[in-house]
């Protein structure tokens, strides 16, 4: 039952309606009450007998009529051939800020390991790598070659792209290229959330317009730590202009705010499963629900049930009785 | 005619429709035992009353009943589901195939087009066969002396192209500068393996001999090893040697020794070909085309959904029914 999905056809707004039908039907009770009232005075009782169960046989035709409503809004399931899997461009950042060790084995090993484990375990879906520090570079189109996936993923090293700073934007920008002809996929931001452009969110409200969803999974701790970088005497700590070592924090903020404009989840990569648990729990079930809806996922109805139903209540409703003498 | 089976209207699950009966029977038998006025005996059967005439109302106090039967049959109509199939065209299944691209310095030679490099003119006919290939997935090894997978094989054929355009020579005599061709091509194949495409195909394109792995270094590996781990695990190398061979100092040209390369190709069932010229590279592209022509794929089938018409027709009889019975004055 957890894999049926309604479509919601363009109609169903009037669907809502459906058991209101209820009260019109309640009128035209009390309307022939009074008929017989009128016909046949104080010997209607006798006659016909006291009017019984009303609400029982209100609440049958309610509990029909809502069964038909569920079955005019045509839930689906997919089929057993279904192939369940979901187009997702991950999209990594690689700035300076990632070589920070305030997470083991450091900020960028942390989004690598997540990218490795979600590559051996998502068959299904297609995968596509972004890579992102001051603009923002391909590193793999949609594929489902996992492996290669993890492998092209092991360059994502801080430095990888030449220019300092960090655009979240520009990288949603690149990943928005690479679903131009797969509508309803998802992209997954792994980042520190430092934006020094501010356009992420702007970014992302694009990507919805266009149909995707936009999730982020921080990498850090909110408390920060220093960065370290490869010097004349061996490892030491970035400094800036005023050559003071910078310590760089997690702006979950940041990543909340594009992924609230990106109608997606944001998280926090903590234990190294999130990401595998976002795909398994949000991405494939989305994208299922997408591709029943777009008709690309050949669906199995399952209005059977409802139907079945709705037709007992009716002739339940008919067989309660009217009148009790 | 509704049928169970093939093309036009059809019914998925027609074992509902036996239920057609006992439901119209419990209908009636509910439909009988609703409540009527009783007629006045007080007279006695001696007491012969006169036929008033019927009105419309009278006539049609069966109209409620009737619509209620009516929408039965089609709700269980909708539980039998009505389809409409029609043919689709037929979806052809699609390679994965991976080109296999050289850029050693000694690509820079312009003896395939004057003025144009052997990668130039190659990347440019290679980005023609990608656009050819709208049924593959397709990716890209750039190599040297070192191998590099550029694409893993995707659907997103521009993306492919843009890789493919960005690819550049290493510098002359600098530390990659090398051909390692049986590398390349155990990488290909490495890759492929686990494609779970039925055809699986990789297209070489190469200017000169394989130079790497006569080195003694125990990570290379030679052509013909590279092959026979292709033909393994059922990857077929298709090879083009491009050019004239090897440039002397005096401007002549050394022809190449293709025997690895041709070796290569068929051990893996594939064919080697040689391209002196831009427009013989052309026609070697467009015979690899040819030989990994689409194979014949059977029609598919598109299922329209017409149970919601039957269902919608349900209700609109039991609306009916009930507009029926209001106009009747009569209990529904």
């Amino acid at each position: 039952m957890s894999d049926v999905v309604l479509l919601w056809p363009a109609y169903w707004p009037w669907l809502l309606l459906l058991p209101l039908a209820v009260l019109p039907w309640r009128w035209h009770e009390r309307r022939v009450e009074r008929q017989h009232r009128a016909l046949l005075g104080a010997r209607a009782e006798v006659l016909l007998g006291r009017p019984v169960h009303r609400r029982r046989r209100a609440l049958l035709l309610a509990l029909a009529l809502s069964c038909f409503a569920v079955v005019l809004l045509q839930p689906v399931r997919p089929g057993p051939s279904a192939v369940l899997g979901a187009d997702v461009v991950l999209c990594v950042d690689v700035s300076r800020s990632m070589a920070a060790r305030d997470v083991s084995p450091s900020r960028a090993g942390v989004a690598i390991a997540a990218i490795n484990e979600l590559a051996q375990h998502a068959p299904g879906s297609r995968l596509a790598l972004v890579a992102f520090a001051g603009t923002a570079e391909r590193i793999a189109p949609l594929t489902h070659d996992g492996p290669a996936i993890a492998e092209l993923a092991q360059q994502l090293q801080p430095g990888l792209l030449t220019g300092g700073g960090t655009d979240p934007g520009a990288a949603l920008t690149v990943a928005g290229a690479l679903l131009r002809t797969s509508p309803g996929a998802s992209i997954v931001l792994l980042g520190d959330g430092e934006d020094f452009v501010g356009n992420g969110a702007a970014a992302a409200e694009a990507l919805v317009a266009a149909g995707h969803r936009v999730h982020t999974l921080g990498i850090g701790t909110e408390a920060g730590s220093k960065i370290v970088v490869d010097g004349p005497n061996g490892e030491t700590f970035f400094r800036d202009a005023s050559g003071q070592e910078v310590v760089t924090h997690c702006e979950l903020a940041s990543l909340q705010a594009i992924a609230a404009a990106g109608q997606g989840r944001a998280g926090q990569l903590v234990l190294g499963d999130e990401l595998v648990r976002l795909h398994d729990d949000v991405l494939v079930p989305a994208a299922r629900t997408a591709a029943l809806r777009a008709g690309t996922l050949e669906p199995v109805p399952c209005f059977q049930l409802p139907l079945c139903l709705g037709l007992l209540f009716w002739m339940l409703r008919r067989a309660v009785p009217t009148f009790r003498r | 005619m509704i049928a169970t089976d093939g093309f036009g209207a059809v019914l998925l699950t027609p074992h509902w429709l036996w239920a057609t009966l006992p439901l119209l029977l419990v209908h009636g038998w509910l439909v009988r035992r609703s409540p009527r006025l009783p007629l006045a005996t007080a007279g006695g059967p001696e007491l012969r009353l006169a036929r008033l005439p019927k009105g419309w109302r009278a006539r049609l106090r069966w109209l409620p009943w009737f619509g209620e039967a009516l929408a039965i049959l089609a709700l269980v109509l909708a539980l039998a589901q009505p389809v409409q199939r029609r043919p689709k065209p037929p979806e052809p299944p699609g390679r994965d195939l991976l080109l296999c691209v050289d850029r050693s310095s000694s690509m820079t030679a312009d003896d395939l087009q004057p003025g144009r490099t052997r990668l130039s003119v190659g990347i440019e006919l290679l980005g023609e066969f990608v656009r050819l290939r709208q049924h593959d997935r397709l990716g890209l090894v750039a190599f040297a002396r070192y191998a590099d997978l550029r694409c893993p094989p995707t659907g997103d054929h521009t993306a492919l192209l843009e890789l493919l355009q960005g690819t550049t020579m290493v510098a002359k005599d600098g530390p990659e500068d090398a051909t390692a061709i049986g590398a390349a091509t155990a990488l290909a194949g490495a890759v492929l393996r686990r494609s779970p495409a039925r055809a699986k195909v990789v297209v070489l394109v190469t200017d000169g001999e394989e130079n790497v792995a006569g080195e003694g270094d125990a990570q290379s590996i030679a052509p013909l090893h590279a092959a026979q781990l292709c033909a393994a695990s059922g990857v077929r190398v298709h090879t083009i040697v491009v050019g004239r061979g090897n440039q002397r100092a005096d401007g002549t040209w050394a022809p190449l020794d293709t025997t690895a390369v041709q070796q290569l190709a068929t051990t893996t069932g594939g064919r080697s070909f040689e391209a002196q010229d831009r427009q013989a590279l052309a026609n070697v592209c467009a015979a690899i085309d040819e030989l990994e022509a689409l194979p014949w794929a059977p029609p598919g089938v598109e299922v329209q959904a017409l149970f919601p018409w039957a269902i919608a027709a349900g209700l609109l009889a039991l609306a009916l029914a009930w507009l029926g019975a209001v106009w009747l004055r009569r209990p529904w």
